[in-house]
């Protein structure tokens, strides 16, 4: 069974922030599909090897030739946030995130289940 | 408005009710006009005999009409899709559609509208040079506009670039009039999970018009456009086609381009068209399918030509149908599906029982796989590049926003798959749950491999099962219960995990509560025999025929 600790976990991995009022509902839709698919664990499946992508069999490589990417300015302009630096050279465009290093050092989020800095 | 539209209910009332409201009845079937079909459209256009801009005209005056009830529009393109009219148009008037001097048809579906699924991306450039950033050729004639997967996450999105798929029907010759609606990211089975509200089914505005591709299903199903674009995960393209009453193809994977059309499950996905013929659809596929440099997972296959060998019946036909197709609840599906067998039995087909237990495990496994890939393809998703970015309160830092800005634009449904996906695939986890699926994969696969060489019984050139386990449901009737609405896809999500082509064709009507609904058969086909798999339904279509 999915305790609300392991739903607050699995979100956190996910990075989606459930409510308080909706994570008893959310628990148990989900514990309700994950029963459901557990079903496959009973199956004997030995020595059957897992397929994971049936096109494996027509996969191909390109040339190794180097091609202009997407322009700089088109990116940007999708961006929810920008910031332009202009340069002898012309103008950039940077997608602006929030502060990732706080003064006290490592970022959240990282490595260790819990989330919480 | 022509006296032989089908349109029950009051219309005002349908406004009323507003695009995701309860309690609208009645229909909105748009009367036919003669040479509605693909096929009629391009070969009159291309013969100068109807203008382009006519057809479109008359087509964007049908969404207009029609889309108020159904609500399957997210965008429309009433100015772009006039000036491509007027190019197709000028293009015939200076000799480009004729057959070039090996033969080949140009411009295949000249002035044929179509709406596309708004998972598909349409840049602000025609020309795909874009993306090396080389010049565009003809930047003006770009539809751009949003590309929205019916989200939150992407109501304000612009595509950069244009998928290959849509790229490949624009240099066909076919005008697209509409983005159409979905459930968000295509994960859902009835269009009721969008940010846009639910599409109605045409046949009964109380009924969902299946999912995900309900939309781009709903105005084909409404005449107002005579093809679609949908896409296909675990049967996003067929189950629509049966509610509304289509054809709908879901290629084999590889067949189609996926470039441009946002990730749901990259090893499941495929774009397929949706049309009200056999013959509209081999004449669709004809013209999507093929090698794409910008999909490094597509075929390089030539046999293509699908329209050619259509009227050629199949000689010793032998179709497997597997015990699950048999254990059809609902009694006038099962007798419809017993009307389709004795039709093909009619015409000589030898109808054989296949053993497929895996089939049981198809739809467990499916939600493992498709929703493992959905939660790492969604993780693009971040609120930092592109999509809905959250505002952060005093203190708060990239880690909130990526979880404000997930949690605001996803909806339910998207975010319990992410969810289940990440579980399946997290540490401890892994090997109960994702790899015991791929093995159940494996099996799916070899268990088609098998029926398709005879291993075990006769050999079967195709496997005809039920597309669905019963008619269109009500809208909400299944909304607040996942595992109901993931019952849905039974028929469907084993031919995804096994990579194979399938399309669903008509199978009469069924009659719930006085409305008289449609159902749908599917004809399952080994890797690449789409063209066998379209004559095979081509059969059953003339056979149909009054």
């Amino acid at each position: 069974m999915l305790s609300d600790a392991d739903i607050q976990r699995i979100a956190m991995l996910a990075r989606l922030r459930l409510r308080a009022d909706e994570l008893a509902a959310t628990r148990d839709k989900l514990q309700a599909v994950v029963a459901y698919v557990e079903q496959l664990q009973k199956l004997n499946l030995k020595g059957v090897e897992p397929l994971a992508h049936v096109g494996d069999a027509f996969n191909r490589l390109d040339a190794d030739v180097a091609r202009a990417a997407m322009p700089r300015e088109q990116l940007g302009a999708i961006a929810p946030a920008t910031h332009e630096e202009t340069t002898p050279e012309g103008t950039d465009v940077f997608v602006r995130i929030p502060k990732v290093i706080k003064k006290d050092g490592g970022a959240r989020g990282d490595g260790a289940a819990g989330g919480g800095a | 408005m022509s006296e032989r539209d089908e349109v029950r209910g009051s219309e005002a009332g349908q406004r009323a009710g507003g695009p995701a409201g309860q309690g609208a009845t009645g229909a909105m079937v748009l009367s036919r006009e003669a040479g509605h079909d693909a096929g009629s459209i391009a070969r009159q256009v291309r013969s100068g005999e109807r203008r382009a801009e006519d057809v479109v005209k008359a087509a964007l005056a049908r969404l207009d009409r029609a889309n108020p009830a159904l609500n399957a529009a997210v965008d429309t393109f009433h100015e772009k899709a006039l000036l491509h009219a007027r190019r197709v148009d000028a293009m015939v008037a200076r000799g480009e559609a004729r057959n070039d001097a090996n033969g080949a048809k140009r411009l295949p579906l000249a002035g044929v509208p179509v709406v596309i699924k708004d998972n598909i991306c349409l840049g602000p450039s025609l020309s795909q040079h874009v993306v090396h950033g080389q010049p565009a050729e003809h930047d003006h004639l770009g539809y751009g506009g949003r590309t929205t997967c019916a989200s939150g996450m992407l109501r304000e999105y612009r595509s950069p670039y244009t998928a290959t798929a849509a790229q490949r029907l624009i240099d066909a010759g076919a005008i697209i009039i509409a983005k159409a609606n979905m459930d968000e990211f295509a994960m859902g089975s009835s269009s009721e999970n969008s940010c846009f509200g639910a599409t109605r089914n045409p046949h009964d505005l109380s009924r969902v018009p299946g999912g995900s591709s309900g939309g781009s299903a709903a105005l084909v199903a409404g005449n107002v456009v005579p093809m679609a674009l949908g896409s296909d995960t675990g049967g996003s393209i067929r189950q629509p086609a049966a509610f509304c009453g289509l054809v709908g193809v879901k290629p084999t994977y590889g067949r189609v381009s996926r470039y441009g059309l946002v990730a749901y499950a990259s090893s499941l996905d495929q774009i397929g068209p949706m049309a009200t013929s056999v013959v509209d659809a081999a004449l669709a596929l004809e013209v999507l399918c093929g090698r794409d440099e910008f999909d490094a997972t597509s075929a390089d296959r030539p046999d293509t030509e699908f329209s050619r060998d259509l009227e050629l019946p199949v000689q010793g036909l032998t179709l497997g149908v597997p015990r699950q197709a048999r254990q059809l609840a609902h009694a006038s599906a099962a007798a419809a599906f017993e009307h389709v067998q004795r039709s093909y039995q009619e015409m000589g087909a030898k109808i054989v029982d296949v053993d497929m237990p895996m089939l049981d495990a198809s739809v467990p496994a499916y939600y493992i796989v498709a929703t493992a890939e959905a939660s790492s393809n969604l993780a693009r998703f971040d609120g930092i590049r592109y999509g809905h970015r959250a505002t952060l309160a005093p203190g708060e830092d990239l880690f909130d926003l990526y979880c404000k800005s997930r949690s605001e634009g996803f909806g339910k449904e998207v975010q319990r798959r992410i969810l289940l996906g990440t579980h399946v695939l997290s540490s401890g986890y892994y090997d109960a749950y994702y790899n015991t699926a791929l093995k159940v994969r494996r099996r799916i696969h070899d268990e088609f491999v098998d029926v398709f060489a005879g291993k075990h019984a006769p050999a079967c050139h195709a496997i005809l099962m039920p597309t669905t386990p019963g008619p269109a449901f009500k809208i909400g009737e299944k909304t607040s219960d996942p595992l109901a609405m993931y019952l849905e896809d039974v028929y469907t999500v084993a031919v995804n995990l096994a990579g194979l082509p399938a399309m669903s064709m008509p199978a009469g009507s069924i009659d719930e509560g006085g409305v008289k609904l449609p159902y749908g058969v599917q004809v399952i086909a080994p890797a690449f025999e789409e063209s066998l798999m379209l004559r095979i339904a081509r059969m059953l279509e003339r056979h149909s025929m009054p």
